[in-house]
């Protein structure tokens, strides 16, 4: 009888032989033997004392203290043990072959090796090697599937899915953590939700994108723009010191994205973005000298970027771009003048500003 | 009289070259503060006092 559960330990089977004794007859031998301890003996229906009216310690025969009347009946009852072949104990043993649920399997800490069919598969822990073809399956525990789960009308796996070859599924869906080892195809959308996706490198952060790279991987990767940009000019013209090199305001602006650009105080340009700038400069000098320079600054000093004019002309137009890189924080650039003219002036019209973020870092 | 005037007056034989590129830097950062000797490197002559500019 086979069975899956508790072992019927206690269980016995009941023999009884009925002899007809002979005149003084004493042994009796009852059918398929005995185990010592487990045999009772009656006399025309009396029970016998074992051990005063009777002795039964060879295991085959039974012998009266005293002989039988010739007619008498005897009885012998022999108890045996049960034994069960064809079983699954409840643990340690395997099922030889295709086992079909047609309900729920509730399975804690499971290993399915073979390939299984199921409606519902509530598992703590499970894992499968083989296939799980599941029709409307759902999988609520920690599945690890190393071969394919073929899904039928809504495979809903709802816990850790981990390991899993292919995952041939029709409308399926995975609420938990899947880690899919090997290729996941998607025949249809993908619809995200509060969804987030880690990938080489890890999580992205606010504005980036996924983009692939030179091994055919994917990561976060934050794009130029939308960067900082800045335009800013004057609108009145400015006298500044010969032989002084002095600072260009800028009052007023076309446009600032980001607010980098400081049209009030400092007129200077502090990209909140790291990356590398392009930066357009214009200086237009209604009175020059016979040397007049326009020259950028990086945080606060002189750092190797200008453009001069050794012409004693007036109205001359100095300008000059060039790619900066930023840190995005503490560096910024300022815009200076300078000319050797007795009394040099920087007009508001055709003196400008520029800048915008090209690549970030 | 600005800064470099009156710098020019007491030292005149100071060049323009010397205020572009060499050893004095002039600077205003048009914060309202005016010109002011950002750098004095010069090899021979020491840098003027306030009292002198004054």
């Amino acid at each position: 009888m086979p069975y899956i559960g508790i072992e019927p330990f206690g269980q016995t089977v009941r023999t009884l032989t009925t002899i007809t004794a002979t005149a003084s007859q004493t042994s009796f031998t009852p059918t398929g033997g005995y185990t010592v301890g487990y045999c009772d003996v009656f006399y025309n229906g009396i029970k016998l004392v074992a051990g005063t009216d009777f002795t039964a310690t060879d295991g085959l025969t039974v012998v009266l203290t005293t002989g039988a009347t010739s007619g008498a009946v005897v009885e012998i009852i022999t108890y045996g043990t049960v034994t069960i072949t064809d079983a699954v104990r409840r643990s340690g043993d395997t099922f030889a072959g295709a086992v079909a649920i047609n309900s729920t399997l509730a399975a804690g800490n499971t290993t399915i090796t073979g390939n299984t069919t199921t409606t519902t598969l509530n598992s703590g822990n499970t894992t499968i090697t083989g296939t799980l073809a599941a029709g409307n399956t759902t999988i609520t525990g920690f599945a690890n599937v190393t071969s394919t789960i073929q899904g039928g009308a809504g495979l809903i796996i709802a816990g850790a899915a981990s390991g899993i070859t292919t995952l041939a599924a029709g409308n399926t869906t995975i609420t938990g953590f899947a880690n899919v080892s090997s290729t996941l195809q998607v025949g249809a959308n993908v619809v995200l939700g509060t969804t987030t996706i880690s990938a080489n490198g890890g999580v992205g952060t606010a504005g980036q994108v996924l983009t692939s790279g030179a091994t055919n991987n994917v990561y976060w990767s934050t794009i130029a723009s939308p960067g900082p940009a800045f335009s800013a000019y004057k609108t009145s013209n400015q006298s500044f010191s010969s032989n002084t090199w002095t600072k260009v305001t800028f009052p007023f602006e076309d446009y600032d994205t980001n607010n980098n650009f400081d049209s009030t105080t400092n007129y200077r340009f502090t990209p909140t973005v790291a990356g590398y700038y392009q930066i357009n400069c214009t200086g237009y000098f209604t009175s020059g000298g016979s040397d007049n320079y326009l020259q950028l600054y990086k945080n606060g000093t002189s750092f190797g970027y200008y453009i001069n004019i050794n012409a004693s002309i007036n109205n001359i137009t100095l300008t000059f771009s060039n790619l900066f890189y930023m840190n995005g924080s503490s560096d910024y650039l300022e815009l200076f003048v300078y000319s050797n003219a007795a009394s040099p002036v920087v007009s508001s019209s055709g003196t400008h500003f520029q800048g915008f973020l090209a690549r970030s870092a | 009289m600005i800064l470099y005037e009156k710098i020019k007056a007491l030292y005149p034989e100071l060049q323009d070259i010397d205020f572009v590129f060499g050893t004095i830097l002039l600077q205003n950062d048009s914060d309202g503060k005016g010109d002011y000797i950002a750098k004095w490197e010069h090899p021979t002559l020491p840098r003027p006092t306030d009292e002198q500019l004054g």
